[in-house]
Parts: C-alpha cells; structure tokens; sequence
C-alpha cells in the first residue's frame, strides 16, 4: 500500500499547484474534481479477480455473471460518486474566532442546485482526516451546513487553508473528492494570559480637575427642552426671567480606562504584551466602565458591548505593528 | 465493575439488523447442506450480534475471539479432513464470516463482511447451475448492494425502498456491461487448476456395480440423465445405445467393473455407416464417463479419452452440467487382437453356483457349431420360453439366482437377461461382459432428451474377426423395449415413471415445455465456453483474439460514457434543466461581452431599462426579451410553447429585432 500511498501524495501535490484562492461560494467544477479507487475498492476488486480465476477454474457460468455483473457495477459506481459531488456549491459562512490554542471549526455550507439530494457529503482539511461518521446530505435545492475543526493555530488573521470536499457513495468503492481553496479567513485572538493589574481609570487619580463632586457640582444654566427632569428646574429663576431655567452639572470626569500597548513597555515579548492586553479586554468587560484601547498606528475609542469587545480583539490579533 | 466503555458502533443498530438479515439469506440455504453444530454456531452467532447491536454490548475480547476462531477453524477440518472442496470451502467461509461478527462494529469490518457476502453468494452456484439461481443471484446481489449502501451512509435514514432503487439502479445500468463482459471476455478452456474430489450430494445415475434390481429402480425416475441434439438424420430408436461402464467382474450376484485396470491402448475401428454429429448436454453424474452413442469417433472433446473398454471418459467427474459436441458411428467393427488375460477375464465365473444354467449352456455349446450359434441358441431360448419383462420381478434370495431366474421366476427387468445372459454365454466359452448406459431417447421440440428411466444392461460378446459385439437379449424379450421405450413396452397395470407412459396430457405437456426453456439455458448459457465464444464472435464477424478485445474495451468505453451522460444529466442545476433560465443566461452572456455587466442587484426590469440607456440602438429588443423572460419566468405556470419560442428566437438575433 505505501506505493499508492505514494502515488497519491505526488497526486495531491500536482493538484494542489493548480489551486489559487477564490471567492466563496464556489461550484464543484468538473475539472477540479479528482476520482481514485479507495482502499476498499482495491479489495473489491481483489475479490473480484478471485471470483473470476473461480468462475474460469469451474466453468461456472453464473458465477461468471456475478463477477461481470459485480465488475459493471464497480465502473458505474466511479459515475454516481463523481456525478454526487459535480455541481455542488461549497461556501464558508463566518468563522467564529478563537483564543489562540483553541481548535477552531470551519463551518462549510453546502447548496444543491439540482434535482437529487446528494448523499453522504464529507469535508475535512486534508483527505486523510475525512470521517465517515461526519457525512452529511444535501437535499435537492437546499443547503446543508457541516464543517471541521482546525487545529489550534498561533494569532493572527489566518487564510483559510486548501480543504477537501469528498463523497464515498454509493458503494465506497471511489472516493471523488474536490480540493477548495477558498478566500476567507479566521481570526484568532491572543490567548489571554498575564496577571497584571487592570490600569486604574485615570480619573480616579491626581490628575482631576476641580469637580472632585462629580454630578452635584453646578456648571452652568439653560433653557428648558421637553424631556428635562423636574428636579434640575432653578425654580428660583423662573419668576425673575419668566423662562424655564435648568440647571446642568459638570460631566464627572472621564472615567474610561485606556488600555495601552505602552503602558508594558516593560514586557519584551510583544505575544506576551497581547496576551496581556486581551486579559485586560476581557476583564474590562466585564467590569462596568468603558474602556478603549491603543496599539501603535491603532486606536479603539472607549465602548463596551460585545462587538466592541471583539473589534478590540480583532485589533489584537491583527495587530503587526512594531514591537 | 470497571469496564471500559465499548467502542462505538459504525452502524446505528438497524443498519446492523439488514446486514444480518441479508447474510440470513446467503447463509440459510447453504447450512442445510452443511454439519448440523456450524448451522447452529452461525445462527447463534447471529443472534448475539443482533443482540449486541440492539443493547449495545461491547465485542468480546481478542483472547476470547481468537480462541473461538481457532476452535471453529479445527472443528472444520476435524468434519472434513481437508479446507479443500466445496464443501469445505464453504464451512470455512461460513465459519469466517460468523467469527467476523464478533469484531464488527467498524466501518472497515462492515466492508469486509460485505465483500465476504458477495463471495458467498458466488458459491451457491458450485451447488447448482439451474435457471432458478438466477432470481437468487439477482436478488442476493440487490440484497448485498442495499446493505453496502446503508454503511456508506452511517448517518441512516435511508427507508429500504430508496435503497432498493438505488441499488437496483447500480445493477440495472451495468446490465449491459455485464452482457458485453460476458460475451466478449476471452474464456479459456478447462480448470486453471486440479479441481478438488468433493463427496458431493446424492446424484442419481449408474454405477459402477450392477445387483439385481438396481436398474429398475433407477427406472422409475424420470430425472434428466442427458439431452441430444442431432445435427442430421436421427438414426433408429433401435440403434441408440448410450455406453455406459462395462461391467467384467461377476461373483454370482453382483456385476462390477474390473479392479485390474487395462493398459491403454489405441482403438482401430472399420466404421461401417456414417459418421452421426451431435451435441450432448449431459446432467452431473459424478462419475467420469460421457455416455456416449456407441461407438465414438475423434475428434474427442477436450479432456476425453476413448478407453480400452470403448468407454468415453472425462478428466474429471462430471459434477456440473457439460455440453459436448460428439461423433458417432454404430455400425463400426473394432479391429483388436485381444489379449489372454482380457480373455480369460471375461469367460471368468464363481465355481459350482447355478448348475443348470451351465447344464443348458453345455448342451448348446454340444449342439452349435460355432459362437454365433451359442448366441443364436440363447436368443432364441429366451424369445420361445415365456419370460415376461417387468419391473417388478420376485425377489431372488438363492445362491443360484440365474437358474432361480431361468427355471422358475421367468421375470425380469433388463439387467437379469442381460446378467443371465452373459452368464450363460461365459459358461458356454464364449468371452462376454455386461454393458450399461441408456437405450433409446424421447423427442422434446429438436432435442431429445434421455431420461433415468432409459437406464438399460445388455450385453457384448468376444466372436473372433468381429471383435465385441453387442447383443441385446432384452429384445428378444420385449422388442418393444428397443423400439418404443419402457413405457409401451410393459405389462399393463405396472408403475411406469410418468413421462415415460405412452399419451400426452397438459402435466406431461407443461414439464415439457419447462424442459425445452431449461435446454435453451443450459445450451446458450451454461454452456458458453471457448467453443461457443468462438462460433459467437465468427458469426459476428470478429475472428481475432485482437478484435474481440478491441470491441469488448470500446463497447465498455461506450456503455461507460453512456452511463457517465446519464449520471451528469441526473445532478446537472436545475437551471440547466429550465430552458426559460438556459436562454436567459445567454442573453446576460452576450450582454456581458457588449461590456454591459448584469449587476447582482439588479432585477430583469432594472437590467432593461440600464441597456435601453446605455445602448438606445437596442432598446427595443432589450425590451422584447425582458418582457418576455419576466412573464415566462414568474408566470408561475409551465411556459407556454409558442411564446417560448419566441422568446427563443428574440435572445437568439439579439440585438437585432426579430
């Protein structure tokens, strides 16, 4: 067997410099679609040269018929698994991202344009990793989700790497299978890690202004708009000028804690300076103030939420800039 | 306590059920032929797995499976004294098959039963050849393709009538290759090896050893022996002797072929009428011998060899059908100079039993003055005395059976003339020996077919300057006999095999009928061999080795792309099968190529109106097809036809106006 396995290897390599990246969904075209015998089918048709050498040592003419019959079968079957797979459409719907060291799953989304469901539909990174017992099918003008997982990756914004898509049906005597090289890719985030301390709001510290009271302090009056609570009406005023006054107080002091890349200068190793930043995300999130985030050439306004969270992430796995 | 937790089964257990059911049916028929204590081990065997796969029991351990193994495997040879034969063969792939299931839970041990299935069914066919295996094979092969499905679809769902059509599909599209394969495969003669000596069932026919009575209780069959097919005139029914084993040794009872086997030698014969050519389908006997028209002219069969008893006999025992083409020639004289012992041999007679057979011999032999009187005198004793021919004579206890037979019974079937006879003639000094095979044949259609009940004994006696020659005392008896057969030729009120009896009512018409469609199976499938593949492909004009391998690969090729045209059709888009939507896309097509690209936001009206702006020159027929594909398309009914057509021609000379 290590002379086929080898032969498949040259096989896949030659394949696999044909492929550039294209935009998802794509079609299973017929010159992309590859078919060889699997290893059962090598044994079926070991099987089959014993019932022959037996039908010729017997002149036996029924068991000729079932060798032939058998032996037709196993050429019609090559057409129904490659027809199962021509004409599929593979996509990948967003993957959701991970923390560096997590598996990541690759959802893939089948579409069947035509009038017969596709049975037993198996997608893996490599064709070694296809599993039976994951197959999925595909009815007639529907969509199908499966997918796989990836090994867990380092961070970064990682292209989706080549994936196979493959059938075994109806007999698993062929594996028909599609390489697919799709432009998407996946994020990973920095693992977070680092015990630092949360750097404190700076409000909170010497550098503040005069209004230490926050929202008791009064900063100024204005005219009164619709919406405006009773309690902030200068009721005193109101019979001096014959107008609505409402008092407004000093914004208390800006609160947000800014997360930056500068403030670990200390730390060398700019993934451990990530790690520790996406600690930090997380950790602020869930606290109460907003917080914001600054990398070289980058900055995340304070927010909080959970798509500002994963923008903040984001930034941290894309993050290249200079250490 | 501990237990490990059994690994998880490929198959949900109802997948598991249908593969069990399925080996059911391969299995069942062929136990009964098999020792009772492996029917019971495969059954049980079965029924645990079923079990196991309802309640989800883990596999027995290695230790325990091996040694289970190695216990079945030993017990088969213990049965059998050999893994060789058919039988044998088959107990050791029931065996491996039922050991199997104890570690099937994979999807690689699922395959591996599959495939083991598909040669079991295979083997059915060492047993039988007849045209009712063919539902078997069929319906096996459907069986054992549904099962291969389910396991390449482990998810299931799959109701059994799905995969009944998609099985059935499978097979009925490589119907035809496998007619082209069956035809156009280059066949080669005999068996590539020694094939195995198997006890094998119970078949009826001759034997080697000849008691009294044994004939005549073969005649009360009416099983198939062999069918013929002349090729010109059908000699008389007088002249249909089909030789069986020569019968030389005698104790007083029984007769039986000689232990000393003769050295071969070559046949010289006159041949005095001409040659006779037919073709003989002949039923396993399990015997060697041909039961060849006496006498047999080369060429001989492949395989065949003429002994030096005129005998034609096979390499092999005959355990499957056979067809042969034969010659023949009955009116012949062998030109022989016999040797002593063959001589002796044959006037050979156990000592003081039946004194007054001798008695009578003695006293033609004083009166004759050549052999050929001896035989006239005997002859005519029996044609003048009132023996009666029958199949029931009285039985004969006696130590001096021929005389009991001679002097008081007088009745007797064909073997106790022929044994009294030859008795006599060896007493008299006249070398004799007895004869067995077949005598006459029943037309059906244009064959003839031979039945058990034609079983016949005559006799042959040594005449110096003419060699062996045959004389049938049977005939002196009951004429009939050689004329019409058993049934006109026995006394009223007699059990006569049923097809034997003179008279044809629709039972007798029915079975023969059915017998006419199985010599058409045997003669035109059973019988495709070398032989007939070569007259096959003469006729079809393919003389060569070469041309018959080229027309089997490119009538492969084409069958293939037929199929791989079929297959692309089935799963081709749904747009592709929508003529409304084919047109449309080629109309965006060569908008396309005009630099006008359709935008994915843009609905047909959108479009329209975009070209009519860009390109005033095409406004009109821009119009005329989007008009058009928006009401053909969302119409929601099935296109009309005519404005189909129309609005096939419009996206056909766009941009011009039709």
């Amino acid at each position: 067997m290590s002379l086929i396995d080898g032969l498949n290897r040259r096989f896949e390599a030659w394949v696999v410099s044909r492929h550039r990246p294209e935009p998802s969904p794509q079609r299973v075209r017929r010159g992309r679609c590859y078919i060889l015998p699997t290893r059962p089918g090598y044994l079926f048709a070991l099987m089959l040269l014993a019932m022959l050498l037996g039908a010729m040592n017997y002149s036996n003419s029924l068991a000729f018929a079932l060798c032939f019959l058998l032996a037709g079968m196993g050429l019609v079957t090559m057409h129904h698994t490659n027809a199962n797979l021509l004409g599929l459409s593979v996509g990948v719907p967003p993957i959701a991202p991970v923390f560096a060291g997590e598996p990541v799953h690759v959802p893939i989304q089948f579409g069947n344009d035509s009038d017969r469901t596709r049975y037993s539909i198996l997608t893996a990174p490599g064709r070694q990793a296809l599993r039976h017992d994951r197959a999925c099918d595909c009815a007639a003008g529907d969509l199908a989700l499966s997918g796989f997982d990836l090994p867990p990756a380092g961070r970064g914004a990682h292209p989706l790497p080549r994936f196979a898509v493959a059938t075994e049906f109806p007999l698993g005597l062929f594996q028909a299978w599609s390489w697919q090289t799709l432009a998407c890719e996946y994020l990973v985030y920095p693992r977070p890690a680092g015990r630092r301390p949360l750097p404190a709001a700076p409000g909170r510290h010497g550098d503040r202004s005069g209004l230490q009271e926050g929202r008791d302090e009064f900063s100024h009056l204005r005219d009164y708009r619709p919406g405006d609570a009773l309690r902030s009406i200068h009721w005193r005023r109101y019979p001096a000028t014959g107008r609505l006054s409402v008092k407004t107080f000093a914004e208390p002091m800006d609160e947000s804690l800014w997360l930056t890349w500068d403030s670990l200068a200390d730390l060398k190793d700019p993934e451990q300076r990530l790690s520790q930043l996406c600690r930090w995300v997380l950790d602020s999130e869930a606290g109460r103030s907003p917080y914001g985030l600054r990398l070289p050439g980058k900055e995340i306004s304070p927010g909080r939420g959970l798509s500002h969270r994963n923008a903040c992430l984001e930034a941290l796995a894309r993050h290249d800039g200079p250490a | 306590m501990n237990q490990p937790a059994p690994p998880a089964d490929h198959l949900p257990p109802q997948h598991v059920q249908h593969i069990l059911a399925m080996l059911a049916l391969l299995a069942v028929p062929h136990l009964l032929r098999m020792p009772l204590w492996l029917g019971v081990l495969v059954l049980s065997l079965g029924a645990w797995r079923s079990l196991a796969a309802q309640r989800t029991w883990a596999m027995p351990r290695p230790w325990l499976r091996n040694l289970l193994t190695v216990l079945c495997f030993g017990a088969i040879y213990a049965h059998f004294r050999t893994f060789n034969g058919h039988h044998a063969g088959v107990a050791l792939l029931l065996g491996m098959l039922a050991m199997k299931l104890t570690e099937m839970n994979q999807r690689r041990d699922y395959l591996v039963v599959i495939y083991l299935s598909y040669f079991l069914l295979v083997t059915h066919f060492l047993f039988s050849q007849e045209m009712l295996m063919l539902p078997l094979l069929l319906l096996g092969a459907l069986a054992v393709t549904m099962v291969l499905i389910e396991v390449n679809h482990p998810q299931g769902g799959l109701p059994l009538r799905l995969l009944a059509r998609l099985g059935g599909l499978l097979m009925l599209q490589s119907l035809p290759l496998m007619l082209v394969f069956f035809l156009l495969f280059p066949r080669i003669p005999g068996p590539l090896w020694g094939l195995p000596s198997d006890p094998g069932d119970a078949i009826s026919g001759l034997d080697e050893t000849m008691d009294p009575g044994g004939i005549s209780n073969l005649s009360l069959s009416d099983e198939v022996a062999f069918r013929v097919r002349f090729d010109g005139p059908v000699p008389p029914a007088g002249q249909l002797y089909w030789r069986g084993p020569v019968l030389e040794d005698f104790d007083g009872r029984s007769w039986r072929v000689s232990r000393n086997a003769d050295f071969p030698r070559a046949v010289t014969a006159r041949y005095l009428s001409d040659t006779l050519s037919y073709e003989m389908q002949l039923e396993p006997h399990g015997k060697k011998w041909l039961l060849a028209l006496d006498l047999p002219q080369a060429p001989l069969p492949a395989n065949t060899e003429l002994g030096p008893d005129l005998v034609l006999r096979h390499r092999y025992d005959i355990r499957s059908k056979m067809l042969f083409r034969l010659n023949a020639v009955t009116d012949h004289r062998v030109e022989e100079d016999i040797l002593p012992y063959v001589i002796r041999r044959n006037l050979q007679t156990p000592p003081e039993i039946n004194p007054r057979a001798r008695a009578l011999a003695a006293g033609w032999r004083a009166q004759a003055g050549d052999d050929e009187a001896v035989i006239r005198a005997a002859l005519a004793h029996f044609r003048e005395r009132p023996f009666t021919y029958t199949l029931q004579p009285p039985p004969l206890f006696n130590d001096n059976l021929i005389d009991e037979f001679l002097f008081d019974s007088q009745r007797g079937f064909c073997e106790h003339y022929a044994s009294a006879f030859t008795f006599l003639m060896r007493v008299a000094g006249v070398p004799a020996r007895v004869v067995t095979g077949y005598q006459g044949a029943g037309p059906n259609g244009d064959y003839y077919i031979v039945r058990q009940s034609d079983a016949h004994a005559w006799s042959e006696v040594w005449l110096d300057g003419r060699g062996w020659v045959r004389v049938d005392p049977t005939a002196a008896v009951a004429p009939d006999r050689i004329e019409f057969g058993l049934g006109r030729s026995l006394p009223q009120g007699e059990p006569v095999p049923g097809l034997a009896r003179p008279g044809r009512d629709l039972l007798i018409r029915l079975r023969l009928g059915w017998d006419q469609v199985n010599e058409a199976w045997n003669r035109w499938f059973l019988a495709y061999g070398p032989e007939l593949q070569r007259d096959f492909l003469r006729k079809l004009g393919l003389p060569s080795l070469r041309a018959m391998l080229l027309a089997l690969t490119l009538s492969t090729i084409a069958l293939l792309i037929g199929v791989g045209l079929w297959a692309g059709r089935q799963y081709r888009d749904r747009a592709e099968s929508d003529a409304v939507l084919r047109l449309w896309r080629r109309y965006l097509a060569r908008l396309r190529r005009a630099g006008l690209k359709p935008r994915a936001s843009e609905g047909p009206r959108d479009l329209t109106e975009r070209v009519a702006l860009q390109r005033p020159a095409w406004a009109t027929a821009a119009r005329g097809v989007g008009e058009l594909y928006v009401e053909l398309r969302y119409a929601g009914t099935r296109p009309d036809p005519l404005r189909l057509r129309e609005f096939r021609q419009r996206v056909r000379r766009f941009p011009r106006t039709p």
